[in-house]
C-alpha cells in the first residue's frame, strides 16, 4: 500500500484512564489502576475513503475517535493527519489544526449551544480560522451550506435555535459546522444512532455525499453493520481496545474470518439458545475493561476458544487480500 | 439565602400560581422604584430637618408621624429607599462583578486552583452573613461605599458556588466539548458557549441578593454600623425607634419596619417567580 496517499495514519494508538482509588490504595499499590479503553490500535484512510470501525458498545470506539484527534489525550500512538504529525502538535498550532479534522457527534441535541443561533453556530468556525474576510461573506458560506445539507430555506434556519429545529435538522446544523472548514479527515461517531429511523438514511445519504465531494477520509464509528455496509470502503472490527479484524467492506461480508465478527454478522449459530436469534450477540457479558481476559481477549466469549487462546497475543495477521485477522485458528 | 427561604416558603403557600406571586413581587419593586426615583416630589417634608412637635402621633399632616426631634417620619420612609436601593446595588455590582468570573474561570480550569478556592469561598459562605458584615464594616467604618463593601464581601461566596457549581455540570456538556472540537480558544468558549448557559441562573440569585443586601444594611444600621445619621435609613430609625416602643409610640418602629419587610418580600417574590421561569430546576440543583 503506498503510504504517502493516506490522508490519516494512525499507529499503536492506545488511550489508558486511570481508575480512581483512594490514596490509601494509591500507596499499597505500585502500578496504578487503569481501563485500557484503546489498547495499541493502527488504522490507516485514504482520501474519499470511509473506514468503518464497529463493535459492541464499551469496545472503546468512541475513545479512537477523539483521541485521533486529540480531544482527548492518546496514552501513546502516532497520528499524521494530512502530513502533519499531529501528536507533537501543542497548544495554539493544535488548535489551529483543527480546520483539518472534525467530529460528529452521537447526540446532536447535546453537540449546539442552546444560546446560539444555528447559524451563528456553523459561522464560527469560520471565525475561529480567519476564513472568509466579512461578516457578509462568510454568511454566504453558510447560507451556501445549509442548502446542500438541506436546511432551506436556508435564510430562515439561519436565525433559529437548536431547540426548534428536529433531531434530524440538528445533525444536519452539526455536519455543516464539522464540514464548513474543508476538512480532510472527518470522525463521525454514531452519528445516526439518536435519529429516527426514518431520516437515518437521509442523514447517511449526506454524509456519503459530502465525504465524495469533499474527498474526505472518513472514520465510520457504529454498531451497526448495516449502516457501515452503506458508508464504508473497509471496515474494521473492534473488541475491548483491540481491532480483531480489517478487510474490504466486500471481503468481511463475504468471509468473516474473526469468531466475533461472524458472530455480529449472525453468520454462526449463537451457543446460548436463551438469547434471541435477532438479538446478535456473543454469549455472555462483554468483560470488564479493567478486569480484561490474559490472553485473546474474545476467548471468554468464543465458541471456537481452545487452550491455546489463553496465552496468545492478539496481533493482526494478513491473510490475503488486505484481509487482517486477530484469530489465528481460523482462516 | 435568605430571601430565597422566604420566597420558597411564599411559593408553597400560593401552589400553582407562582406567576401571581411574581406579579405581586414585581408589583412592590415598582412602587419602591417609584418611592426611590421621585421621592423629592412624593416627600411632604424635608427628611433632615424638624418639620413639627415631637413625637405627634400619625395625623393628617404627618401621616406617618414625627420622632423625637421632629423629623416627618413619612418622609424618611419615603427617601430611605434611596439610601436601601444604593447600597444594595452598589453591593450586588461588586459581589457579582468579583463572584462571577472567578466562578466562571475557576470552574472551567477546575484542578487544585479549584480546590482551594472553594475551599476559601465555602468558609465565608458558611459564615453568618451579618456577624462577617458587622466585622468588616467596624473595620472599614461608616459610609456608602464603606457599607456595601462589608454587604458586598459577604455574597461573592453566593454567586462564586452557583456559578461553579453550574459551570462544572456545563463544561462537560457535549456543546463546550464542539466547540473545542472546532478550535475555539479557551476565552471565546468560557464566554460564548458557557457564560449564556450559567446566565439565567446568574439574573435570579441578583435579584435575590439584592433583598439580602437590604436586610443585612438594615441590620448594620440598626447596630448604628451603617449610614451617618440625619440622612434617612429605614434601619438605623428602626433602631431609633425602639427606643421609644415603651411609652406606646409604636408608629416609630411600624413604619421603618415595614418599609423593609415588604420590599425584602417584594424582591423575594419577584425573584422566587423569575427562577420558576428561567429555570424549573434550578432549585433542586444547589
Ligand atoms: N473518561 C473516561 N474515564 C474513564 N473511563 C472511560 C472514559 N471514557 C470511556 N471510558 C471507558 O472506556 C471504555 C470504552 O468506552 P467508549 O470508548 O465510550 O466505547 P464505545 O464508544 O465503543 O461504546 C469503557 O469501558 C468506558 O467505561
Ligand atoms: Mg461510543
Amino acid at each position: 500500500m503506498n503510504k504517502t496517499e493516506s490522508v490519516v495514519v494512525v499507529k499503536d494508538l492506545k488511550k489508558y484512564f486511570p481508575l480512581k482509588i483512594s490514596w490509601l490504595e494509591a500507596l499499597r499499590k505500585k502500578e496504578k489502576p487503569t481501563v485500557k479503553a484503546v489498547d495499541g490500535i493502527s488504522f490507516d484512510i485514504k482520501s474519499n475513503e470511509a473506514l468503518g470501525l464497529v463493535g459492541e458498545s464499551g469496545s472503546g470506539k468512541t475513545t479512537v475517535g477523539r483521541s485521533t484527534i486529540r480531544l482527548i489525550e492518546p496514552t501513546n500512538g502516532s497520528i499524521k493527519i494530512h502530513n502533519q504529525d499531529i501528536m507533537r502538535l501543542k497548544g495554539e498550532n493544535l488548535r489551529k489544526a483543527r480546520k483539518n479534522f472534525q467530529i460528529i457527534f452521537q447526540d446532536p441535541m447535546a453537540s449546539l449551544n442552546p444560546y446560539m443561533s444555528i447559524g451563528k453556530s456553523v459561522m464560527h468556525p469560520l471565525e475561529i480560522h480567519n476564513i472568509g474576510s466579512s461578516f457578509k461573506e462568510r454568511k454566504e458560506m453558510v447560507l451556501e451550506l445549509f442548502n446542500k445539507v438541506n436546511l432551506k430555506p436556508s435564510s430562515e434556519f439561519f436565525n433559529r435555535f437548536p431547540r426548534q429545529l428536529s433531531g434530524g435538522q440538528r445533525q444536519r446544523v452539526v455536519i455543516a459546522r464539522a464540514i464548513i472548514t474543508n476538512p480532510k479527515f472527518m470522525v463521525s461517531d454514531e452519528a445516526t444512532a439518536m435519529l429516527d429511523v426514518s431520516v437515518r438514511s437521509q442523514v447517511l445519504k449526506l454524509m456519503l455525499q459530502l465525504k465524495d465531494e469533499y474527498k474526505l477520509a472518513f472514520l465510520f464509528i457504529t454498531h451497526d453493520l448495516a449502516s457501515a455496509k452503506y458508508i464504508c470502503e473497509r471496515i474494521s472490527v473492534m473488541y475491548l481496545g483491540k481491532i480483531v479484524e480489517i478487510a474490504s467492506t466486500r471481503e468481511l461480508f463475504e468471509h468473516p474470518l474473526h469468531p466475533y465478527t461472524k458472530i455480529l454478522m449472525g453468520a454462526i449459530p449463537i451457543p446460548d439458545p436463551t438469547i434471541k436469534r435477532n438479538k446478535i450477540m456473543p454469549k455472555g457479558e462483554i468483560p470488564s475493561p479493567t478486569d480484561m481476559p490474559t490472553g485473546c481477549r474474545f476467548r471468554t466469549r468464543c465458541p471456537y476458544a481452545k487452550k491455546e487462546c489463553e496465552d496468545m497475543d492478539m496481533k493482526l495477521i494478513d491473510m490475503g487480500n488486505n484481509h487482517l485477522s486477530a484469530c489465528p485458528f481460523i482462516k | 439565602m435568605l430571601s430565597e427561604k422566604i420566597g420558597k416558603n411564599i411559593k408553597q403557600l400560593v401552589g400553582d400560581s407562582s406567576g401571581i406571586m411574581f406579579l405581586v413581587g414585581l408589583f412592590l419593586l415598582i412602587i419602591f422604584v417609584i418611592m426611590a426615583v421621585f421621592a423629592p416630589y412624593l416627600a411632604p417634608y424635608s427628611p433632615i430637618k424638624p418639620t413639627g412637635a415631637p413625637l405627634l402621633h400619625p395625623q393628617a399632616s404627618h401621616l406617618m408621624g414625627t420622632d423625637n426631634l421632629g423629623y416627618d417620619v413619612f418622609s424618611r420612609v419615603i427617601f430611605g429607599s434611596r439610601m436601601a436601593f444604593s447600597i444594595a446595588a452598589i453591593a450586588t455590582v461588586v459581589a457579582a462583578a468579583i463572584g462571577i468570573p472567578t466562578g466562571l474561570i475557576v470552574g472551567y480550569i477546575g484542578g487544585k486552583l479549584d480546590s482551594v478556592i472553594t475551599m476559601i469561598m465555602d468558609s465565608v459562605y458558611t459564615f453568618p452573613g451579618l456577624i462577617l458584615a458587622i466585622a468588616i464594616a467596624a473595620m472599614l467604618g461608616q459610609g456608602l461605599i464603606n457599607i456595601s463593601l462589608s454587604i458586598a464581601v459577604v455574597y461573592i461566596p453566593t454567586y462564586y458556588r452557583v456559578i461553579r457549581s453550574q459551570v462544572v455540570t456545563i463544561k462537560s456538556e457535549l456543546y463546550v466539548e464542539g466547540a473545542r472540537a472546532i478550535g475555539a480558544k479557551s476565552p471565546t468558549i468560557l464566554s460564548k458557549y458557557v457564560l449564556p448557559n450559567v446566565l439565567p441562573s446568574t439574573i435570579v440569585v441578583l435579584s435575590m441578593n439584592i433583598a439580602d443586601a437590604i436586610m443585612t444594611e438594615a441590620g448594620l444600621s440598626f447596630l448604628g454600623l451603617g449610614i451617618a445619621p440625619p440622612t434617612p435609613d429605614w434601619g438605623y430609625d428602626l433602631s431609633k425607634g425602639q427606643q421609644f416602643i415603651l411609652q406606646n409610640d409604636w408608629w416609630l418602629v411600624v413604619f421603618p419596619g415595614l418599609a423593609i419587610i415588604l420590599i425584602v418580600l417584594g424582591f423575594s417574590m419577584f425573584s422566587e417567580g423569575l427562577n420558576e421561569y428561567l429555570n424549573p430546576n434550578i432549585g433542586e440543583k444547589r
